[in-house]
């Protein structure tokens, strides 16, 4: 194992502790790992190419941890940070390029399905985030699943094992949170 | 909302929702039915549910790029175009279109065929014209290039007929693994091939990237040559031509590309050929990207993907040659060396990037062409996995053996230097044991053994044993020689003569005698053929006495055979006359030499150019095997940086220079610096004028006058400096407009000129000391400070002029002051005086200081602490109406340079503004390749 993953593993065990500085030095790693996968993929050498998220995560899970077989607490844990880093970055981005638009510039990137339908445009991601917001004002465990969810890829399994709940309260809490958020964002549009 | 509400709408929403839309509508205004807010909140949540898919469903990262709808026709198998090509097979598919092999029935060969997406918006006009640009590119022919046969239409379709080639692209290949440094390179190489033929073509690619390279047995090629402009990609919305990721930033906005586009699209294929992924797009980022990249390689990525055209490589041609001669790779027969007229200019950029100074191009090459034409075969060696070459004038060079099997180096392995061995026609080195601290081994004719230095001691090693014994004691070792006869001569220390000794081991007795009134030292020697003659090298302070020289071993009186001025390699040849091989302006030059005779003959060949001449010592890094071998290079060659800081010491950008500087002097405008690049074989060297808008580095004066210490003229229009010749110093000035330099002063004492200011031209002067006895351990000289008065019919006038030292005198900017070091209390310090008026000194420094620099406007003085443990840059304010200085403040540490850097000038310079440009040495230099030549006499 690299010092910087021991550094992590650390860091990693003082977030489960409640440490806050530890999370927030723990973020910034995740972050710039996850930033530069995330750009590294967006700019392979076709657009069509998917991105999937989980995958991406996996990657800057090994590279950050230089491990294969960690344990899944561990692991978890990480997947629950870094699904508010890829909210992070996902938002910045549209944010980035919303910006671009209005100075022209580089063709944007939409999210759009594989038939290349426009499925959220960066107004949509910077709506929901800020519908995310005012959701975790009370509900903050709702706006976990739906990070884990919509930003991290992961599925209602892995999403239970991340939060320690049972798949059915997911499934349950997503429905709700979805219904909310698309609520929300029909009225903010 | 709060909590607490939000569970229950909750459990009624999950609730509602498993119920028929009007169950569940009616379940939550029953639920909220006292609860407006919430019961509308519930309501619009079931709507929006009801609405269908929604992006929330899929994860956010599962995307696509919205593609241009565009189709190619599919074409089975059988299919025939314009009745004549047949197409067989479906290959690949690509953005532009689906690819298959073919037939050309006409021809009878085998094809590609190229069905592009339709183009619906380009107009027939417009098709006419890509017609036109078809046939130039259709003209290509090169071994790198997928040749383009021609463009077809059939029922409103465009195909390509191409070439067949058989192979896998790139981007297949970097998907199934990463490819190695050396198969980068050769890809690398070959890619730049064939951008060189066709932009010499008049055509540029517009669509370099890993899918458009094929990889074939033949090495690689390049598909779709100008196409990405032939299918008009650029014409639809506004995407440009050309895939994003590798197209250079003026591609992307759309203004016209040219070959130095192509050149940042090829600068992108090699980041993600070396790295293994897409260099960041951003250029703050980026860099850090490619730190995994070899140095030399690395600085031509990143001048491949500067922004500016302007700053990149300008011409493929050079690019390659520069890959070419950065990339070592180990134990690969490099291609033979090729196109030197492209070296010569090349040296400029490459002087900066592959630590290349290639001086002066001459007669030498014309010479060399005329040499009997034989393949001139190289390869490069690297040090050991784990293990660095050391600068040749601590360790010496790589020497191959007599029977020319082996070449012994000196590598170290984090402390531990030793000798290793790498058998020619071997890829592994192995370490000599019990070598130790080893240095400038030399070999045993019968190539069984190996002396070198270590410790204090001559010693061998007999390589089948592996035993190693002491031959004698000796002090630092400058090089040795051992014949045929059993003799070993020399040289014990860097200022003795020449000694004698018996490979036996025994008490060494002298050979040459030193003439101590005008020679430093004698050194390197080498055994002629006979083993009774022995060429050496002579150094001294003068021309006259300095060069290579000749003693017989039975008298050791030394006899001149030429002025060369580095140690030599004697190459014995068979089939014609022997040479010596040494080193002249960075290039190993060889001269026949007469055996007999003892005479040189007259036509340098120029064998090969060394990347940097990096020794104090005089050592060339040359050797021959009996059986025609030749071994150059290698070492780490001294670097520097040039850095500049910030007021605060903060460092703000920083370029690297194969040599050391000193005597830093920025214009007035802080738009450029002059500098000394120290030619550290007599401590003197060549002024440089460096640029930074836009970065550029021009040679003011050549290394063979021996020219230093520059000092802008006040107008700012050329410069003042001390030229070292034939025995005597001249102050001369230089102008940028032209005017022929003029001497301002001669005198034969070492004259130093430390500022120029209005009619004053303060320099430093080196006179005999009137008073130091050799007693007091000091050299028996003392410096003053005078001045050139050129308002005084340039007159001289001593300034300083007390028993101590007084250096390094600079007047301030309001001409009021003169700022200087004296070591009158026997520490060096930095004083504060009126300048050409009465007035007492200012003591500046506090624990000893040099190198005064004023401030913009005469407040304060810079200068650096000689504390060896702690050397600093300090400020001090002055206040000068009361004659004082304040406590100095540290600003920024600056090592000491390493020997035999002398502090003799300034390291540094401050900008009006208060930014500090500084000189530093480099401590991360790095190992160069030495090269192994077959036929080296062969044109390269």
């Amino acid at each position: 194992m690299t010092d910087s993953s021991n550094d992590i593993t650390e860091l990693l065990n003082k977030t489960v502790k409640g440490d806050r500085l530890a999370e927030s030095a723990l973020l910034e790693l995740i972050y710039e790992e996850l930033h530069r996968l995330a750009a590294s993929q967006m700019r392979r050498e076709r657009y069509d190419h998917t991105l999937q998220p989980t995958a991406l995560l996996n990657e800057a899970y090994m590279r950050l941890f230089d491990q294969p077989n960690r344990t899944w607490a561990n692991r978890s844990h990480f997947f629950a940070v870094s699904a508010k880093v890829m909210r992070n970055i996902l938002i910045d981005h549209a944010r980035h390029h919303q910006s671009q638009k209005q100075g022209g510039g580089i063709p944007r990137l939409a999210l759009t399905d594989v038939q290349g339908s426009i499925l959220a445009a960066d107004a949509d991601l910077i709506a929901l985030d800020t519908a995310l917001d005012k959701l975790s004002t009370w509900d903050p465990r709702q706006v976990r699943i739906v990070e884990l969810r919509f930003f991290a890829g992961l599925t209602e399994e892995e999403i239970g094992k991340v939060l320690d709940i049972g798949t059915r309260t997911v499934k349950r809490e997503w429905a709700v949170a979805k219904a909310w958020l698309q609520k929300e964002l029909a009225s903010s549009v | 909302m709060n909590a607490e509400t939000w569970e229950r709408l909750k459990d009624a929403y999950a609730a509602a929702i498993e119920l028929p839309p009007a169950e569940g509508k009616r379940l939550i205004e029953e639920t909220f039915a006292d609860d407006e807010s919430t019961r509308q909140e519930a309501l619009a949540m079931l709507a929006a549910a009801a609405r269908g898919p929604h992006f929330l469903d899929q994860p956010a990262l599962q995307i696509n790029r919205l593609e241009q709808i565009a189709a190619a026709p599919e074409l089975s198998p059988g299919t025939i175009i314009n009745e004549r090509f047949r197409i067989d097979d479906a290959i690949a598919e690509g953005g532009m279109g689906r690819v298959y092999s073919a037939t050309d029935l006409e021809l009878k060969r085998r094809i590609a065929v190229k069905a592009v997406h339709a183009r619906p918006r380009v107009a027939d006009r417009l098709r006419a014209l890509l017609r036109q640009e078809a046939q130039v590119i259709s003209q290509l022919n090169h071994p790198g290039i997928c040749i383009l046969h021609d463009v077809r239409q059939q029922d409103g379709f465009d195909y390509l007929i191409m070439e067949f080639v058989d192979g896998e692209t790139l981007a297949e290949r970097l998907s199934r693994k990463p490819l190695s440094l050396a198969e980068s390179i050769r890809i690398a190489v070959d890619l730049l091939a064939a951008l060189d033929y066709a932009h010499r073509q008049g055509v540029i690619h517009r669509d370099l990237k890993p899918s458009n390279v094929m990889l074939t047995r033949s090495g690689a090629k390049l598909l779709d040559f100008g196409i990405a402009k032939l299918k008009g990609y650029d014409e639809p919305d506004g995407i440009a031509a050309g895939t994003p990721m590798y197209m250079a930033p003026e591609q992307i906005s759309q203004s016209a590309p040219d070959v130095r586009s192509d050149i940042y699209s090829f600068g992108v294929v090699l980041a993600t050929l070396l790295t293994g992924s897409l260099p960041s797009s951003d250029p703050a980022q980026r860099n850090a990207g490619l730190s995994s990249i070899p140095s030399p390689l690395q600085q031509i990525v990143i001048k491949c993907l500067a922004e500016d055209p302007a700053d990149r490589w300008q011409d493929a041609g050079d690019l390659r040659c520069a890959i070419e001669l950065a990339s070592a790779e180990p134990l690969e027969l490099a291609a033979q060396r090729r196109n030197l007229r492209r070296l010569k200019r090349l040296s400029a950029s490459l002087a900066l990037v592959t630590i290349i100074a290639i001086a002066g191009f001459s007669l030498a090459w014309m010479a060399a062409r005329r040499v009997p034409p034989a393949a001139r075969i190289e390869l490069l060696v690297m040090p050991p996995e784990g293990t660095d070459f050391l600068p040749i004038e601590n360790a010496g060079p790589a020497v191959i053996s007599p029977d020319g099997r082996n070449v012994v180096f000196v590598a170290r392995q984090g402390e531990i230097q030793k000798l290793w061995l790498r058998p020619i026609g071997s890829s592994v080195p192995e370490p000599l044991e019990n070598t130790e601290t080893a240095s400038h081994p030399f070999w045993s004719p019968d190539s069984k053994s190996i002396a070198f230095f270590s410790a204090k001691l001559l010693r061998k090693i007999e390589l089948r044993s592996g035993k190693v014994e002491t031959v004698c004691n000796i002090e630092t070792g400058r090089g040795g020689t051992w014949n045929q006869f059993g003799d070993i001569v020399f040289s014990s220390d860097y200022t003795d003569a020449l000694m004698r000794v018996s490979a036996k081991g025994g008490t060494p007795v002298p050979f040459t005698q030193l003439d101590a009134a005008t020679e430093n030292s004698h050194r390197w020697p080498v055994f002629l053929p006979d083993g009774k003659h022995v060429l050496f090298v002579i150094r001294a302070q003068s021309r006259e006495h300095r060069g290579l020289f000749l003693a017989s071993l039975t008298d050791g009186t030394p006899r001149r055979i030429g002025q060369i001025e580095s140690s030599v390699a004697y190459a014995r040849r068979q089939d014609g006359p022997d040479y010596l091989l040494f080193v002249q302006d960075s290039k190993i030059v060889a001269l026949t030499f007469d055996r007999r005779a003892h005479t040189l003959g007259n036509d340098a060949v120029t064998v090969a150019e060394l990347n940097v001449v990096d020794e104090s010592t005089s050592r060339a890094p040359v050797s021959v095997s009996d059986t025609g071998i030749l071994v150059y290079g290698g070492g780490r060659p001294e670097k520097s940086r040039l850095v500049w800081y910030d007021s605060l010491g903060k460092e703000t950008s920083s370029q690297t220079f194969p040599w050391r500087t000193r005597f830093l002097r920025l214009s007035a405008d802080s738009e450029s610096a002059a500098l000394e690049r120290i030619d550290i074989r007599f401590g003197t060297g060549s002024i440089f004028h460096q640029r930074w808008n836009p970065p550029k580095l021009a040679t003011l004066t050549d290394a063979v006058m021996s020219t230093f210490a520059p000092v802008w003229r006040p107008s700012g229009s050329g410069l003042a400096f001390s030229v070292d010749q034939d025995g005597a110093f001249n102050l001369v000035a230089s102008s940028t407009d032209g005017v022929a330099p003029r001497i301002l002063l001669k005198r034969d004492e070492m004259i130093t000129p430390t500022d120029w200011f209005d009619q004053s031209l303060v320099y430093e002067i080196t006179l005999p000391s009137k008073a130091k006895s050799v007693s007091t351990g000091k050299e028996p000289v003392q410096r003053d400070l005078q001045l050139i008065d050129f308002a005084d019919s340039a007159r001289t006038v001593p300034l300083l002029t007390s028993d101590a030292d007084e250096r390094l005198g600079r007047i301030s900017p309001d001409g009021k002051w003169l700022a200087y070091t004296s070591d009158h209390t026997t520490v060096e310090q930095v004083y504060v005086r009126p300048f050409r008026s009465e007035g007492r000194a200012i003591r500046v420094s506090v624990t000893g200081g040099t190198q005064p620099v004023w401030n913009h406007d005469s407040t304060g003085i810079y200068f650096l602490s000689t504390d060896p443990d702690d050397r600093r840059l300090f400020e001090s304010r002055l206040n000068l109406t009361t004659l004082k200085a304040e406590t100095p403040k540290g600003i920024l540490p600056i090592p000491k340079p390493p020997k035999p850097g002398r502090a003799d000038g300034w390291e540094y310079d401050v900008a009006a503004d208060g930014r500090i440009l500084v000189t530093l040495p480099n401590s991360v230099s790095e190992s160069r390749a030495v090269t192994v030549v077959q036929n080296w006499l062969a044109p390269r």
